[in-house]
């Protein structure tokens, strides 16, 4: 149903990873990894040692003396006696030695053993990553050698979107004015779209003209209380109608949602909605567009101020002449606000 | 034409430069480690001089276990002493004998390394013509390259 339209970018992978580069990256990647599986290696070696001279101290306090051959510098060598088989002196760092039996040597080796054990996992986590990072690199190399596109398109919100229906797409229209915000979307150019929004304009700009009024809290509700009203009993312009009315219109609006296949979250919607557009109507009400009804007599001048907490927040105003208007009015759901009498007139066109 | 052959020329010093450079680390590296092995002669032999002046006969040392853990060791009677004459042999020799042996020791030691200065010193030499030539060419560029080409393959 959309009129097609390119809304997004499409560039070509080899653009934004220029293979080349992703292949030096790659591998840059892959001599860092060797560097550190080199380390790892040394770190390895280190552990063996370790583990060979743990078992040796182990076994040397079982002889009084081991015939061994000393080493006198790098090339020669005495024959001679490793004496005082349980002592070691053990190297701590910082020309700092230290005498140990041979029990208290093996715990040293052990715990040394434990440090490098803990050095060779970051080492090995090192890699891992920097693993992922290498066949990343290759990927997007090989990917944009292929020539791969990226296609990049804005993520619209409206998920009414799809359907496909005019009607259905009208009622979009009227949330996504409700909603406010995602009104400026655009997301539906469709020309149909296009006329409703201006002959809204129009409209609205017809009624500025004509709208005195201000201080209308109640618009919206106004407008919707009246298509409940319009709808049933026009007896109530108490706030307790008022708000029966107002809590039969949810079911009301759900009613007439559902045969145009409505639009589930918007009823969900309804309270909550209701109060926050409520109180956003409140805001934009002093200078606003109210609607296209005036407010004649004070029939009930109710609280001027509710709370947002409260089920009814706004002013109630009976009007008695907006009946037929009402009854296309209800197509709005709860959060209409005041500046934007949209629903009326779309109804209408409906 | 003359810019291309240039630029060939160029290159081809520059890769020659790039061997030439390899060979002269690799020349130093091995005499750094004959430079290594006439000192352990030299003090080898000040030790068992020492040794020898003093007549010390028994010996209380700290053997290396490994990862620099040590333990006490003691040589009895120092007056044999084993030596490595290379290609991993050791030959028990008395303390004067090894006194003996190892100025000759020294001496080989000493011959390797005027050899390998010798050959350091002609890579230097080379690296430096090759540079010269390089220069030549970039500062006359309208000279006749085959003259140049003569010399650059010269060596």
């Amino acid at each position: 149903m959309e009129p097609p339209q390119t809304k997004g970018t499409v560039t070509p992978l080899a653009s934004l990873f220029s293979e080349q580069e992703a292949r030096k990256a790659a591998s840059y990647v892959e001599e860092r990894i060797r560097e550190k599986r080199e380390e790892m290696n040394r770190l390895q070696g280190f552990v063996d040692e370790n583990d060979n001279l743990i078992s040796l101290v182990k076994k040397l306090p079982e002889k009084l003396h081991h015939n061994i051959m000393v080493p006198f510098g790098k090339i020669a060598f005495f024959p001679g006696r490793l004496i005082h088989t349980n002592e070691c002196l053990v190297f701590l760092g910082e020309n700092y030695y230290t005498d140990r039996t041979s029990k208290q040597t093996v715990d040293v080796l052990r715990r040394r053993d434990k440090t490098l054990q803990s050095q060779i996992h970051s080492l090995k986590a090192e890699i891992d990553d920097f693993q992922t990072e290498a066949s990343f690199f290759a990927n997007t190399a090989s990917e944009a050698a292929e020539g791969v596109l990226e296609i990049r398109e804005e993520y619209e919100e409206e998920e009414e979107e799809d359907s496909g229906t005019v009607l259905q797409r009208g009622v979009e229209k009227e949330a996504s004015g409700v909603t406010g915000g995602e009104a400026g979307e655009g997301e539906d150019k469709d020309d149909e779209f296009a006329r409703i929004m201006s002959r809204l304009n129009e409209l609205e700009m017809e009624e500025e003209q004509e709208e005195g009024e201000d201080g209308d809290d109640g618009s919206v509700e106004e407008r919707e209380l009246d298509v409940v009203k319009g709808l049933g009993d026009k007896t109530d312009d108490n706030g307790i109608g008022y708000e029966e009315s107002v809590l039969e219109k949810p079911q009301y609006l759900q009613k007439e949602d559902q045969p145009r296949g409505g639009i589930p979250q918007q009823n969900a919607e309804t309270w909550r909605d209701f109060q926050a557009t409520s109180a956003v109507s409140r805001s934009k009400a002093s200078s606003s567009v109210v609607g296209p009804q005036k407010i004649e007599s004070p029939i009930q001048k109710p609280e001027a101020k509710f709370d947002t907490n409260k089920a009814f927040t706004g002013l109630i105003v009976e009007h008695t002449h907006n009946l037929e208007t009402n009854t296309h009015g209800k197509m709005q759901p709860s959060g209409s606000q005041p500046s934007k009498p949209v629903s009326r007139f779309k109804a209408q066109r409906r | 034409m003359d810019e291309g052959r240039q630029k060939d020329l160029q290159l081809l010093e520059e890769i020659i430069d790039k061997g030439l450079k390899q060979k002269l680390l690799q020349t130093i590296a091995s005499r750094d480690k004959i430079f290594e092995e006439q000192k352990e002669l030299s003090d080898l032999r000040k030790n068992l001089e020492t040794l020898e002046k003093n007549g010390v006969n028994s010996l209380k040392t700290m053997v290396n276990l490994g990862s620099e853990v040590y333990m006490q060791a003691e040589v009895l009677d120092t007056r044999h002493i084993f030596m490595d004459v290379g290609l991993g042999f050791y030959v028990e020799f008395t303390r004067q004998e090894a006194l003996d042996y190892i100025p000759k020791r020294e001496e080989l030691v000493k011959k390797q390394l005027e050899e390998v200065t010798k050959v350091i010193a002609q890579i230097k030499g080379r690296i430096k013509l090759a540079h010269h030539q390089i220069q030549q060419i970039l500062n006359l560029p309208d000279e006749n390259p085959s003259s140049h080409r003569q010399r650059a393959f010269q060596y």
